[in-house]
């Protein structure tokens, strides 16, 4: 099936280590620095070709993940694109101009073609690569000049926007105690002290996930 | 679940944080919570956790019964600067609040009543509503002056004393007053404070 554009990501160079160290803080930067190590382990396996299996990426799919890069280059359209290039615009990075996401998209997609490996990494690696990629294309130095002036309009927008994400505020802890039982003069404070940690580790987990954009 | 669909997945993910809309919790709006409180975060955890260390700390001491060591530890808790200073949230000024009153009642025990006092008086101006934090500060007021009392009738200083008790029963009666609107506003029958 070849009914859209074929498009050449094949003979892609290997990334560098300093590439997937930029590739890394991109994606750290964008999840609040906290990628699960063994998350980590499997997108740096993935990049320098160790044992991750890939057989299941379709033609189909390289097509499209295809698309949406030259898109984001100015060239064709895709559903994602002007979504991808007003997150660059709104993040304002230059971290990662230095960084080929090119290759490390190409290598995510095609580097595994010829290797039979090993399948345990698969679930988790193909889904970090995904991640990659998608970043990559949303805040790498695309040359999207077009693009670019129409997302400006719209930036304070998504900026406002992003402004509004809803957080667990903090409050009183008044509700977390038997309001029928005193304090009392003595006592007790370890214990109080102990469940409003609680409470509010629980609310500073959801906010983190919040600001993720996990719901 | 195929790359493409994975791509899509993450974008929209990553757009949720962007387009979230404000959705308050009723539950967080029963409980007062203002529109421009700041969210619950980093800093306001970490020194949550370290007055829980803290006070379990406190607790080891007074198990041994080296109150001046209770003591020492408990005047590094509430030693400024707290998170947030002046505009602290509430849970900052309720465990300070709380932590100063631990503070007063250990001083009471040391015979250090004015400095019991000052506390005191300090977690009154942190603990403003008239929470079950604020009537703990009075009850341990009320306590403070009472060993006041206890202390000045042995020296025979029935003036000091006579004015010794009567602060004890006018905390003692606003710890209770307080705590009667604790109550009042968990069966809803009066206003948050």
């Amino acid at each position: 099936m070849k009914t859209r554009p074929e498009l050449d990501l094949v003979d892609a160079p290997v990334p560098s280590k300093k590439e997937l160290d930029a590739a890394s803080a991109a994606i750290r930067a964008l999840v609040g620095g906290s990628i699960d190590r063994f998350d980590n382990e499997a997108l740096l396996a993935l990049a320098l070709g160790d044992d991750v299996a890939d057989e299941a990426i379709l033609d189909e799919e390289r097509v499209d993940a295809n698309l949406l890069r030259h898109a984001l280059d100015g060239q064709g359209e895709h559903p994602l694109a002007e979504l991808a290039s007003a997150l660059r615009v709104a993040t304002g990075s230059k971290e990662v101009d230095e960084l080929t996401h090119e290759r490390l998209v190409r290598r995510a997609l095609h580097e595994r073609e010829n290797r039979a490996a090993p399948r345990r990494y698969w679930p988790i690696a193909s889904a970090i690569v995904a991640l990659a990629a998608g970043i990559a294309l949303l805040i790498g130095n695309v040359t999207a000049d077009r693009s670019e002036r129409e997302v400006a309009a719209s930036l304070p927008r998504l900026r406002a926007a992003a402004a509004t994400v809803a957080l667990i505020p903090s409050r009183s802890t008044e509700s977390l105690f038997d309001a029928s039982t005193a304090f009392g003069a003595r006592g007790g404070e370890s214990a109080r002290v102990g469940r409003i940690v609680a409470s509010r580790a629980s609310d500073f987990r959801a906010n983190r996930f919040a600001r993720w954009g996990v719901r | 679940m195929r790359v493409t669909s994975r791509l899509t997945l993450i974008c929209a993910l990553v757009l949720t944080a962007c387009k979230a809309q404000p959705s308050p919790d009723p539950a967080l709006v029963a409980a007062g919570c203002h529109e421009d409180a700041p969210a619950v975060d980093e800093t306001l955890l970490a020194f949550l956790s370290k007055a829980r260390a803290v006070h379990l700390q406190v607790d080891l001491a007074e198990a041994d019964a080296k109150i001046d060591e209770a003591v020492r530890l408990l005047d590094g808790l509430v030693r400024p600067p707290a998170p947030g200073g002046e505009n602290a949230s509430p849970e900052v000024a309720e465990v300070l609040a709380d932590s100063l009153a631990r503070l007063a009642e250990l001083e009471g025990q040391r015979g250090n009543f004015e400095a019991a006092r000052v506390l005191v008086r300090r977690g009154l101006g942190i603990a403003k509503g008239r929470t079950q934090f604020r009537g703990r500060l009075f009850e341990v007021l009320g306590s403070v002056e009472k060993r006041s009392f206890d202390a000045l009738r042995e020296r025979r200083d029935d003036e000091g004393a006579t004015a010794a008790k009567l602060r004890s029963l006018a905390a003692l009666k606003e710890a209770v007053s307080i705590q009667e609107d604790v109550i009042d506003r968990a069966l809803g029958t009066a206003p948050s404070p």
